[in-house]
């Protein structure tokens, strides 16, 4: 009774912990690479969509420098244009949408002579950052 | 004595079904590492080539011309990069494709920021 060895079942739960390891440890792996490649995608499509938006400011700028009067809205985008009255240059602004939440924000200045120079060509979030947030609790100091 | 060899027998088939499962199961835990490992690959490879393709799309703002923005954009051996041209735009502008074992990875459009001379 005492020198018997290993007895019947331990193989058995030496199996199930070696089993339940194995299949732990493959779908912790398998979800870690799946949520990477979303990740990746994601960012294609975020880098594919601001180059669409770039491509189209480049339009709308091509027809700003082209147009002897500039039009409230050039290929479906509002342009807005403000005067400086101290250096006569005219400020003209638009955006392009990128995402939902992101934009691509444009400012040039035209000078009296007609040369333009380009003040703002960034991507920049629509909605307002909000600090009202508060589902997890940060240290205030 | 009976009892002895019975238990053995008992532990022995015991083992070759314990074998049996974990052979199985094993072979299932194989395949999901398998996948884990070329989703792995995709994502690395996919990001390669996003790299590569806002390099060239970079360039080609900067130049307007496809040759000179392949060579300055010059990414790694496996990948290729097309440069298609889009017809009837207003600016230059083409199609950048980054293709790898023909599959293509990445496509971007971009618009070059190079003009004719413009009169105030």
């Amino acid at each position: 009774m005492g020198k018997e060895g290993m007895g019947v079942g331990s193989a058995s739960l030496i199996l199930i912990f070696a089993v339940l390891c194995l299949t732990i440890f493959a779908l912790i792996s398998l979800t870690s690479a799946e949520n990477d490649k979303v990740l990746t995608e994601v960012n294609a499509e975020l880098v594919a969509a601001y180059y669409e938006a770039d491509t189209l400011a480049e339009y709308i700028l091509d027809e700003i420098l082209s147009a002897d009067v500039i039009p409230e809205t050039i290929r479906g985008i509002d342009i807005k244009e403000t005067v400086d009255f101290f250096t006569d240059e005219s400020i003209i602004a638009f955006r392009c949408p990128v995402t939902e939440e992101k934009e691509l924000y444009v400012q040039l200045s035209i000078d009296m002579f007609g040369y333009a120079e380009i003040l703002n060509w960034k991507m920049q979030d629509t909605q307002e950052w909000s600090d009202e947030d508060d589902k997890l609790p940060v240290w205030q100091g | 004595m009976n009892n002895g060899r019975s238990k053995s027998g008992l532990f022995l088939i015991e083992l070759l079904v314990v074998i049996t499962v974990f052979a199985l199961c094993a072979a299932f835990c194989v395949r999901i590492f398998t996948s884990a490992y070329l989703a792995g690959i995709k994502s690395r490879d996919v990001s390669r080539a996003l790299n590569i393709a806002k390099s060239a799309a970079e360039a080609y703002k900067v130049t307007g011309d496809a040759a000179r923005s392949a060579s300055l954009a010059a990414g790694e051996d496996q990948f290729t990069v097309y440069f298609t041209p889009v017809e009837d735009a207003p600016v230059p502008t083409c199609v950048i494709s980054v293709v790898l074992d023909e599959e293509e990875l990445v496509s971007i459009t971009a618009a070059s920021r190079v003009r004719g001379e413009r009169n105030g």
